[in-house]
């Protein structure tokens, strides 16, 4: 009945968890059942039944070859079984081939345990005398294998009845076979520990199997996620490729224009030189023909040039260089240069002019515009083209108006695509190849603008870019700019400032270029010696500090100006002390004083009366 | 006259060859396709103008030029001839001692006129590098050609016009000293009334202005 219940197979798995291989599951136990103290358990083994087989052998002599046999017969299987663990350390198999390496295990464990279950047969004498303490020291060691091995066959489950069935079953009836009381209830100990061995051994068998199982879904989890991260990782590297590849595929497109237009120029323009070179030679009809080829060369040349402007927006090489410019030069040339083209088509051109001063890029900026009014004059067939600006805030709109044929609303966004040309519009492609725009926004962008086109078709467009605006100038500085004047006597002059104050240095210079000048400064004699050695022009008049570091002073500075050039160089003296020693004053009475902080309009009037034509140098002389 | 053409198209040189030719039957030519050809060929025969590349087989841009200044004493003046004209290409150039830049990109009419003008002892600069510098207008000089002025109308002295006239070439102020044998002091004194007449500082704006002002610098 309890053997029965024993040799059960188990019912109850440990509930399987989804992602755990059952093959892994099994073995894993069978390992850890091969692998769980294997030494110390057959030690343990072996010194229970050697202790045993030496009690029986003192209190039953004539019993001694029978424990001899007994004892010898298990420690042969313990010896099969340390074999088997040798062999099975050396291989070190995988989960597969671990299945059939379990029955040199079992069978041997299983023997060792049947013989230790069989032991009162064998070796209890019929009548010595002896028979209850033997019977008791077998029993006890069958009760202390039974319970003590639960932890070694828990790893496994079907190891259990296994391994534990026959040694019970063999106890159980040899004990029978012993009349008495003392034996039945030594039997029914024995039944008690094999069930509480089996009981032992399913509790620890859950515990491991649940632990192998979240130890095999972690170990799925982290291959699963290495594998997605490697994956992640190839995604990523083949994006990057991807990107790298555009990039380059960019540039050597980048590279390939710039080269192409380059190369192809080049015959270009030896034809262009052939024409040339041709025409006065030839005559009548020729000569129309020779007038055709050059115009030919000229538009080809022109495309040439968009691409190549193109190239270079694109590739960055184009770098803005923002300065504060006056609106007005710019308007001119633009007015200049499309007046004939504009007049040619019969249309109305004008430009606004204006007194802006804006900061951007003087070439990028009328290039942009260039591209504009082209575009308008080529676009509009009768009434008229006007370029302008309007303020707002702190930036300005310049803006070109047409009366031409107009873009529809639709069109709007793609006007600004290379080589687009507006269906219904002349289209003639030796006119351009629709890069016109495309190239002023990229330049508007350069310059921190965006384009703005409004447009009817049909009635005319009006393309615009904002600028910053520096500021306006005042009316009178223009026209004194105009008119040649109070200024003109210090245009294009030369000034040197000699001052250990880099303050002072700095504004003096600033305002001698408002006025015109070229200046250069020294804050020492010895770097005086090296301004007059770099440039190449020697000064049209000195600005010098009175006192120049500890011992130094502006008319030694004076002196070294005029022995270096061997001029009688003007100059003029500043300072900012209030009462000069009577020696320097005597030295500075020769040069006109200027007292800190100098007054705009004192030091212009004492400067231009320096640089008068024919004027004294020198007060003295 | 002798002018070295130093281009590596061969197209490219045909063509300026038969437009100078044109212009002037008695120039003789020597073509050279790339730096180490130009400088032999300059060293055998001195030239009395270089029409430079500065996109040569090996050199790029501004060190095609100062390499082959470097390679001569005295160097021929140097007029390079770019496909490139941007503002500062053109100083550099300028600033490293070419005596003109004409832009290959010029259209057809200005890129002969600007050549015609060399020819005639003119200087041209692109208008590019006219509109960077304040205050300076674009010279209507480029489309038209008046008459060239020669320096003489500044009321320089033959000995400030000839030093002049070496400066614009290209030599610098130590080897004008060292060739006409004065100190270099000197050679800045009679520099100094051409500088003043210009309002210039230096030989670069000298350059641009004189090609603004259409002057000659024919000895």
């Amino acid at each position: 009945m309890a053997s029965e219940h024993i040799l059960l197979p188990p019912k109850t798995q440990a509930p399987k968890l989804a992602g755990v291989d059952p093959r892994v599951l099994r073995a894993r136990q069978i390992r850890l059942y091969i692998e769980t103290a294997p030494v110390f358990h057959l030690l343990a083994v072996g010194f229970a039944v050697g202790g045993a087989a030496g009690l029986i052998w003192l209190y039953a002599p004539e019993q001694r070859s029978t424990t001899l046999l007994w004892a010898l017969a298990i420690a042969a299987m313990l010896l099969v079984r340390l074999a088997a663990w040798i062999a099975y350390s050396g291989t070190r198999p995988d989960d597969d081939a671990v299945r059939r390496w379990l029955k040199w295990f079992v069978v041997p464990h299983a023997c060792s345990m049947a013989a230790i279950g069989v032991a009162p047969l064998l070796l209890v004498p019929s009548a010595s005398g002896h028979e209850a303490e033997i019977l008791l020291t077998i029993s006890l060691l069958v009760y202390v294998v039974a319970v003590g091995s639960a932890q070694k066959f828990s790893a496994y489950r079907p190891v259990v009845p296994i391994v534990l069935g026959p040694m019970v079953l063999a106890f159980v009836a040899s004990m029978l076979w012993f009349p008495g009381i003392a034996p039945k209830v030594l039997a029914f100990g024995g039944v008690v520990a094999g069930l509480w061995s089996h009981r032992m051994a399913a509790s620890f068998n859950r515990s491991i199997v649940q632990s192998m199982e979240l130890s095999i879904r972690n170990e799925n989890l982290v291959a699963a996620l290495e594998a997605h991260g490697a994956r992640l990782r190839e995604q990523t590297a083949i994006a990057e490729d991807a990107r790298r590849l555009a990039e380059h595929a960019e540039r050597a497109k980048t590279r390939f224009l710039a080269a192409a237009s380059h190369d192809l120029r080049q015959p270009m323009h030896a034809i262009s030189l052939l024409v040339g070179a041709l025409r006065p030679r030839s005559s009548g009809a020729e000569r129309e023909i020779m007038a055709r080829l050059g115009r030919s060369v000229e538009v080809m040349d022109g495309l040439f040039n968009a691409i190549l402007d193109l190239s270079k927006l694109d590739s960055g090489a184009m770098k803005p260089e923002i300065a504060e410019v006056p609106l007005r030069a710019i308007l001119e040339t633009i007015e200049l240069h499309f007046g004939p083209e504009a007049a040619a088509k019969n249309l109305a051109f004008s430009v606004f002019a204006s007194r802006a001063v804006v900061k951007t890029d003087a070439a990028l900026l009328e290039r942009a515009l260039r591209n504009l009014v082209s575009n308008a004059i080529k676009y509009t067939r009768e009434g008229r083209v006007l370029v302008g600006c309007r303020r707002r805030g702190g930036r300005l709109l310049i803006a070109v108006w047409d009366t031409g044929v107009g873009i529809a609303a639709d069109h709007l966004d793609q006007v600004f695509e290379e080589y687009f040309q507006v269906d219904g519009s002349p289209r003639d492609r030796s006119q351009g190849l629709g890069l016109g725009l495309s190239i002023v926004r990229r330049l508007a962008r350069l310059l921190g603008s965006e384009i703005e086109v409004a447009s009817v078709p049909g009635t005319g467009s009006r393309f615009g870019l904002e600028v910053p605006l520096a500021f306006y100038r005042r009316i009178d500085t223009e026209s004194q700019a105009a008119q040649p004047g109070r200024y003109a006597a210090l245009e294009g002059k030369f000034i040197l400032i000699v001052d250990d104050e880099a303050d002072a240095r700095f504004g003096t210079e600033a305002l001698l270029r408002e006025w015109g000048c070229h200046s250069a400064s020294a804050g020492s004699l010895g770097e005086l010696a090296t301004t007059l050695e770099r440039e190449l022009r020697f000064p049209d008049a000195i600005i010098a500090d009175y006192r120049i570091g500890e011992r130094e002073t502006g008319l030694e500075a004076i002196s070294a100006v005029r022995a270096y050039t061997g001029e009688d160089t003007p100059a003029l003296i500043v300072t900012g002390e209030e009462f000069l020693e009577t020696d320097a004053l005597a030295a500075v009475a020769i040069f006109p004083v200027v007292r800190k902080p100098v007054a705009i309009e004192q030091l212009r009037r004492h400067l231009l009366a320096a640089l008068e034509p024919g004027a004294a140098r020198t007060k003295a002389a | 006259m002798r002018i070295l053409i130093v281009d590596d198209h061969p197209v490219m040189r045909g063509g300026i060859r038969a437009c100078l030719h044109d212009l002037d039957a008695a120039i003789g030519f020597v073509e050279a396709a790339d730096l180490q050809e130009a400088v032999r060929a300059a060293k055998a025969q001195p030239a009395d103008l270089v029409l430079l590349d500065l996109a040569l087989p090996g050199v790029s841009d501004i060190e095609a030029l100062t390499a082959f200044r470097a390679s001569l004493d005295p160097c021929p003046p140097v007029v390079v001839f770019s496909a490139t004209d941007d503002p500062g290409t053109v100083t550099a150039a300028l600033d490293a001692g070419a005596m003109g830049f004409i832009p290959k990109t010029s259209t057809p009419a200005i890129l002969q006129s600007a050549l015609r003008l060399v020819l005639a002892h003119g200087i041209y600069v692109p208008p590019s590098v006219l509109r960077r510098r304040d205050g300076m207008q674009p010279s209507s000089s480029t489309s038209a050609q008046p008459a060239l002025r020669r320096l003489s109308e500044l009321g320089l002295t033959p000995r400030q016009q000839q030093v002049c006239t070496l400066m614009v070439k290209g030599r610098p102020v130590k080897q004008i000293a060292r060739d006409l044998d004065i100190s270099a002091a000197t050679v800045k004194a009679h520099l100094q009334p051409i500088l003043r007449a210009l309002g210039v500082m230096n030989r670069t704006e000298a350059i641009v202005a004189l090609h603004r002002l259409g002057f000659s610098i024919a000895d």
